[in-house]
């Protein structure tokens, strides 16, 4: 899995690629709440080069949402979903409740 | 057409989830199944693997056999463990429509296998707990090609 941050003026970007199956995604869980316990809330995710996701994945990007949006403090927002990730996403129900762009700049912008 | 049949056996933990997941890529290539419907293959194994490595194993792992069976068109997917019975039906589904502060975090791996197969079995038996999976028409050109 890749994990790579940018400070942008607004909010934090962060760039995903590679697989997230359940061996990778603690450490996804563990690099998104380094940046939510050093004050990090308002974040996009851009998964354009992740080729797959599993539930595991999921639960991570579930609890770190939740931890951005406490106290009405920030927001967990999604860029550029390769389709079988999109996918994922609507078979769960999470594209109705996560807010999902099709660019970066979109979601960015939107902070 | 002739039945394709592969099997792996391995003592599985969370670690060995790629090597189960590169095992079902490689198998599907050779039973030559529609691209569109691998990553469906792969998510779903992973997700009955993780289920029995979290609730019938722990981090310690246990002993995991996945059979990939062709009949015709359709691949039949099994995974057998030798864990506490655990019946993946018996999980209630997430409340889809529930706002996500609300939902309990669990339940969407098994969800998601129900969703993306065509069939989902599980039997308690001699050889130990059973989840058979089936994927219709996946083998072959699409009709919608």
């Amino acid at each position: 899995m890749d994990f790579s941050t940018v400070d942008m003026k607004h909010c934090t970007l962060v760039r995903l690629g590679g697989r997230i199956d359940g061996s990778v995604a603690p450490e996804l869980g563990n690099s998104l709440r380094e940046l939510t316990d050093t004050g990090h809330y308002k974040l996009v995710l851009n998964m354009k080069d992740v080729s797959y996701t599993s539930s595991a994945a999921l639960r991570e990007l579930i609890s770190t949402w939740k931890a951005c949006r406490r106290w009405n403090r920030g927001d967990l927002r999604l860029a550029e979903l390769p389709p079988n990730i999109q996918k994922v996403f609507e078979l769960t129900g999470l594209d109705t409740q996560i807010q999902i762009y099709p660019t970066e700049v979109e979601a960015v912008g939107s902070f | 057409m002739g039945e394709f049949k592969r099997k792996i056996v391995i003592k599985a933990t969370m670690a060995d989830l790629p090597q189960i997941l590169e095992f079902v890529e490689t198998t599907c290539r050779e039973a030559r199944v529609r691209e569109s419907a691998r990553f469906d293959l792969q998510l779903a194994v992973e997700e009955a693997c993780a289920n029995i490595i979290e609730h019938a194993y722990g981090q310690a792992g246990g002993a995991l056999s996945l059979s990939f069976v062709t009949r015709g068109p359709d691949v039949i997917l099994t995974v057998v463990d030798q864990g506490p019975s655990f019946d993946p039906a018996s999980i209630a589904a997430p409340d889809l429509n529930a706002p996500l502060e609300e939902r309990r975090i669990g339940g969407l791996g098994i969800h998601l296998m129900r969703r993306l197969m065509d069939e989902l079995y599980y039997a308690s038996t001699e050889e130990g707990n059973v989840v058979r999976m089936v994927k219709r028409d996946v083998i072959g050109e699409a009709a919608d090609a």
